[in-house]
């Protein structure tokens, strides 16, 4: 295999994609090897649908919804109504605590690093029999996803930066089932120094080729993970079909909440279930999200489509891919 | 979203700890790492203590790792 091929390097972790377009890592790779971001943004691949469940929770009287605070932003569909934003869904359990009359709903989003503090809010939440506290779910896992686009050979990917954080809960062994495909995968971490090592040692591999997996992000990631909040996160969630923007919907992707949590599960108060994901009529951020698509190459990109008046969910969040390279720059 | 923080625990009272992070101190949630006591290094994410980080043995590993496979001499 010849040294100097061209190559595609994928992260997938919203905290990767905003690192390394701060510390113009793209501009250190050499010439014929790109850096593009996967479906790591948690804002970004939810679907609309289950924006709109929630939009239409924090507007139900006696309901106060509490969520991360990027979902509340213009245009996304909870924008405008009475969402309040909180840093952990702790937060929202307090809240709960403190007003039994209401009800309290957290909209969760995001991977295992973010699941993991909602199961273990939830098994607080049962052990205090606190029945006023409710959670609409949308966390989901990475791996299902990766798989699915790795199957899907709907873009060329030759190496996997995997996420820091999503791994010290996880592991870096769970990646053992990406090799398959022939690709590798380096579990990186996030300062200047983490980040270029994992991208070396991840050009390394991808240009000798097949499928390894490596942590070099050892101060923090166990091969195992976290092993007691994997089986707080399996105790209080089951694995369900989820939505991704950009990808469809993953069977076994999303996290529900599992039999023994229904009374805290906020389907339990929708009149009805989520509607169709309508595919975005103009907006590109599904191809993003696939990296089949560099946010420079969309029309929209830094026209109708800014940081200041986002038009779709890539720039709309801090840790989206178009937000970032608008922000930093190629 | 997955942002999480190092910071070190300061004083512990059952699943409570204060912990530390140059001159800020705030409280996070110790269920997904019971095991944390005052002086431990931890990642803190969204309000819980996630993961231990371990300073020396992440050196030692990486050490061995760059012996290895001569990681500084493949700057990407």
């Amino acid at each position: 295999m010849g040294k100097r091929r061209s190559l595609t390097l994928m992260e997938v972790c919203g905290t990767h994609t905003v690192a390394v377009a701060r510390h113009g890592l793209r501009t250190r790779l050499r010439p014929g090897v790109r850096l593009v971001s996967g479906p790591g943004c948690p804002v970004c691949v939810t679907g609309t649908g289950v924006q709109r469940q929630a939009a239409g929770l924090a507007r139900s009287r006696g309901v106060v919804l509490y969520t991360y605070p990027d979902l509340l932003r213009r245009p996304l569909p909870l924008s405008g109504t009475p969402a309040r934003p909180a840093l952990s869904a702790w937060q929202a359990l307090e809240y709960a605590r403190s007003c039994p009359r209401t009800r309290v709903v957290f909209f969760a989003t995001g991977f295992e690093t973010t699941a993991a503090t909602v199961a273990a809010t939830l098994r607080e939440a049962r052990s205090l029999g606190l029945g006023n506290f409710h959670v609409l779910s949308a966390a989901r896992t990475i791996l299902p996803a990766l798989t699915a686009l790795l199957s899907s050979g709907s873009c060329q990917v030759d190496g996997l930066l995997c996420p820091g954080h999503v791994s010290a809960i996880i592991g870096s062994i769970p990646y053992r089932r990406l090799e398959r495909f022939g690709v590798p995968a380096v579990v990186a971490g996030f300062d200047r120094h983490q980040l270029q090592r994992g991208l070396a040692v991840l050009l390394q591999l991808a240009e000798q080729g097949g499928g390894r997996v490596v942590n070099a992000y050892p101060e923090v990631v166990r091969p195992h993970g976290n092993s007691l909040a994997q089986e707080i996160m399996a105790e209080v969630f089951v694995p369900s079909p989820a939505y991704w923007r950009g990808l469809g919907t993953i069977e076994g992707s999303g996290l529900a909440l599992g039999p023994a949590y229904h009374e805290f599960d906020a389907l339990a108060l929708l009149e009805s279930a989520a509607g169709e994901e309508e595919a975005d009529s103009e907006c590109r951020c599904g191809d993003v999200l696939r990296g089949a698509l560099e946010p420079w190459a969309c029309p929209r990109f830094g026209r109708e489509c800014t940081p200041a008046r986002p038009a779709g969910p890539c720039m709309v969040s801090s840790e989206g891919a178009c937000a970032a390279l608008y922000t930093y720059g190629r | 979203m997955c942002v999480a923080v190092p910071a070190r625990v300061v004083k512990v009272s059952g699943y409570s700890a204060t912990v530390a992070l140059e001159d800020l101190t705030w409280e996070v949630r110790l269920e997904l790492l019971p095991t944390a006591g005052p002086g431990d290094m931890v990642l803190v994410h969204a309000g819980f203590a996630i993961e231990f980080v371990d300073e020396q043995e992440a050196r030692r590993m990486l050490d061995l790792l760059e012996e290895v496979l001569g990681w500084e001499n493949a700057a990407p």
